[in-house]
């Protein structure tokens, strides 16, 4: 059952940065919500919890995501020229 | 990496021909505001913006027409991955996005009551999801080269049951969506040709259908990019007229703050006006009245009927104006038939009467986070914690299903590169959120122009968008003078989730061509995600299922033909069941992420991480988490509890709504995966 191209090799480095990125995630939509009466307080304006939850956590969100595409497409380019090419885009 | 100089071209000439199409897009739209300006009628604007969109989506689907496998299932894997992002948002904001989310969030307002969560936890929950995708599935799946999802569970575990699972789930949990998505098209369609329901459902499909049986993936990409334009400019022109209404400022995102607290200050004067409160109490009236109809329904029908009765006879025989006599017997024929029937639709009208009678017509305070109160009684505290749990759990669910729904995932097998595929989430994400941060925006700016200039206003001189979607249907829209004062209450208007989108034009004193524009983009949001999903079902059923259970030696040229064939009657079955209506569409899309979750989340991710995962593990992990959750909407479900005579009412875990049952489902399936898996290696291991 192994010898098929497996997903199942991860980098450390990468593994990582997965677990920091989503536990960032996690606060920022489930703490923040869990808190959301705590957070009722008007800041420049704004409610804080309807904003972080109507705008805050979204912006969080694109920053992840852009942050693990460009982190990861270097660690490849190291990896690739660190190896000779093992990278195994199709 | 550098592109190939074929490559950078093909970018170049996509890049071009998306600049002209935006131009004409605008220019088209310029022309019918001159031509409204000149006279042209209100119902020939409806039906030009519904056939010009769905021909050129049909177009599309002509110009984009194959018989290639590899163009019909991945669109030839060579979508860059702004394009690919742009066609991802598309499929991915449905109907329930589009029409229904800003006005789950007037009437939800943060987080929405303990039986009803909602609001944010919409925005969060389809916004969030992406990271799940970007960073745990997508980059993971597009790396093993493969046509659909169960394809991967056939890749990773071998034997036929995992396939065999993963593709009656992709099909339960994508028909559930489609037909939200049908509904949607139904409603939209009607309402800007001013046909039937159900013709409606049959022209807004054709185009769709066309597109999507003649091209597959190929055409369906480049009609979802042609729909993401729309459907962005229709959601951003209404929201950005209204805020400059309002605000001065056009970027509503950034100034609606402004509004939130304007709100809360009318919010409190409403809760202090006398004849909010008369209305109120008129609601209590009847909800108790309600109440004692329902201790003896058949009783109280009888002497219902007998008093219609005799009122019909007292009038005629006074030989009174024929327009009450009239009125009378509409009344007595209006009462329920039988026993049941009156029960059910008594109990509903006593939960209304309920609702309606609390403050702000049941409504909390737009900012308010969760109901209840954290310092209040126990009943207050409990009330407070059950709503907080409802809107974790339901934001769960809607992430967790993100990253489980096919339809989506498969999006992303159309990138050149792993690399590309990590890209294209990103500009997924940000294209969606183009319009997911105005949703609220939408949401604030109507609920201030409901309180500020609708309500006060006199009866006789009621906007004519109120009369008009009333008249439609009376689950939209709903206005009767319940205190009998000739001025509208805030409690005598009740809006329907999927009116609020559609009428933002018309409240908001917005030239017609908006208001077409507004039901285009919401039909494109529905074709859009329509296509996907049929697509995707089709290829379940063809791919996962008869060409591996029926009949093995297929060429892939007959594969292509089936997989046509399939999706069209896919779509007649799933319109034929939209049209019996069956339910309002935010909820009915929220269950089949709840099934998604369940069914493909914990097996792909335990697949993809813990290289100890059995095949034997995933099947039961599988079907247990699915399982599960079935179950536990199938226990709450009315209809259900009548069959097997069940007491009325609900058995909930931990006071969670059925709604959300994937909170259950995905941890039950981590856990049987989890630990078959330890099992059986154990087993392996000692034997």
């Amino acid at each position: 059952m192994s010898e098929r191209p497996t997903t199942d090799e991860h980098d450390r480095r990468a593994l990582a940065l997965k677990a920091v990125l989503l536990s960032v995630m996690v606060l920022a939509s489930f703490g923040v919500c869990f808190f959301a009466r705590e957070l009722s307080v008007v800041v420049l304006g704004w409610p804080v919890h309807f904003w972080m939850a109507a705008q805050g956590a979204v912006l969080v969100f694109i920053v992840i995501v852009v942050v693990y595409a460009s982190v990861m497409s270097r660690l490849e380019a190291q990896e690739a020229s660190g190896e000779a090419g093992e990278a195994g885009d199709g | 990496m550098a592109d190939s100089p074929g490559y950078a071209a093909y970018k170049r000439r996509l890049h071009r021909i998306l600049a002209f199409y935006i131009l004409a897009l605008i220019a088209f739209l310029l022309l019918m505001a001159w031509a409204e300006q000149s006279g042209l009628s209100r119902r020939w604007l409806g039906p030009i913006f519904l056939f010009s969109t769905v021909m050129m989506y049909g177009g599309i689907g002509i110009y984009g027409r194959t018989a290639d496998p590899e163009e019909y299932y991945v669109a030839g894997r060579r979508i860059p991955p702004v394009y690919n992002g742009m066609a991802a948002a598309a499929d991915w904001m449905s109907a329930a996005s589009f029409i229904s989310l800003a006005g789950g969030l007037y009437l939800q307002g943060f987080g929405g009551t303990e039986t009803q969560a909602g609001g944010l936890a919409y925005v969060l929950g389809w916004t969030g999801g992406f990271c799940l995708v970007a960073l745990l599935i997508a980059p993971h799946l597009r790396k093993l080269n493969l046509y659909t999802v169960p394809d991967y569970f056939k890749e990773r575990f071998g034997g036929r049951w995992p396939r065999r699972i993963a593709a009656f789930s992709a099909v339960l949990c994508s028909f559930t969506y489609v037909v939200a998505q049908i509904y949607g098209i139904g409603l939209v369609a009607s309402r800007l040709t001013g046909v039937q329901f159900e013709i409606g459902i049959m022209l807004g499909l054709g185009g769709v259908v066309l597109c999507s049986f003649l091209g597959g993936m190929r055409a369906i990409t480049w009609t979802q990019v042609a729909q993401y334009i729309i459907l962005l400019l229709a959601f951003l022109i209404p929201v950005s007229w209204l805020a400059y209404k309002q605000l001065g400022n056009p970027l509503a995102p950034l100034v609606y703050g402004e509004q939130l607290e304007k709100i809360a200050k009318l919010e409190h004067d409403l809760m202090a006006s006398p004849a909010e409160k008369q209305v109120q109490a008129e609601f209590a009236r009847r909800a108790r009245e309600y109440t004692v109809w329902l201790q003896d329904v058949e009783g109280a029908l009888k002497r219902e009927r007998a008093a219609k009765q005799e009122r019909v006879r007292m009038l005629k025989s006074q030989n009174a104006d024929m327009e009450l006599v009239i009125a009378a017997t509409r009344e007595l024929a209006a009462l329920p038939t039988d026993v049941t029937s009156a029960r059910e639709r008594w109990t509903r009208a006593m939960q209304e009467s309920e609702e309606r009678s609390r403050p702000l017509g049941g409504l909390l305070p737009h900012s308010q986070a969760f109901a209840g109160d954290p310092d209040g009684t126990p009943a207050e505290r409990e009330t407070f914690q059950s709503s907080r749990a409802n809107f974790l759990a339901l934001m769960f669910c809607l992430m967790v299903g993100t990253a489980g729904l096919p339809h989506l995932l498969t999006r992303y097998y159309t990138t050149p590169s792993v690399a590309a595929a990590r890209s294209s989430v990103a500009w997924s994400l940000f294209f969606i959120t183009l319009l997911y941060l105005s949703a609220p925006a939408l949401a604030v700016l109507v609920k201030y122009e409901v309180m500020q200039n609708v309500v006060g206003s006199s009866f006789d001189a009621l906007p004519a968008w109120i009369a008009q979607w009333s008249r439609m249907d009376g689950s939209l829209i709903s206005v009767s003078d319940i205190n009998g004062d000739g001025i509208l209450q805030f409690g005598e208007l009740r809006l329907g989730a999927d009116v609020i989108m559609l009428a933002t034009p018309e409240l908001g004193g917005m030239p017609y061509v908006v208001s077409g524009l507004v039901a285009a983009g919401g039909l494109a949001a529905a074709l859009s995600t329509a296509d996907g999903l049929l697509l995707t079902i089709s290829n379940s059923l063809v791919r996962d299922t008869y060409c591996h259970e029926v009949k093995r030696n297929v060429t892939p040229e007959q594969r292509v033909i089936l997989s046509k064939f399939a999706l069209l009657s896919v779509a007649t079955v799933a319109a034929f069941v939209a049209a019996l209506k069956p339910a309002e569409i935010l909820p009915l899309v929220a269950s089949s992420f709840s099934l998604a979750a369940s069914a493909f989340v914990p097996a792909m991710i335990m697949g993809i991480f813990w290289s100890r995962t059995t095949g034997s593990a995933a099947v039961a992990g599988m079907l247990i988490g699915l399982g599960t959750t079935v179950a536990y909407m199938m226990i709450n479900a009315p209809t259900v509890r009548a069959f097997f005579a069940l007491p009325t009412g609900q058995d909930l875990w931990f006071g969670i709504q059925p709604l959300s049952a994937g909170v259950f489902g995905v941890p039950v399936g981590f856990v049987v995966i989890g630990l078959l898996s330890l099992l059986q290696r154990r087993k392996a291991t000692s034997a």
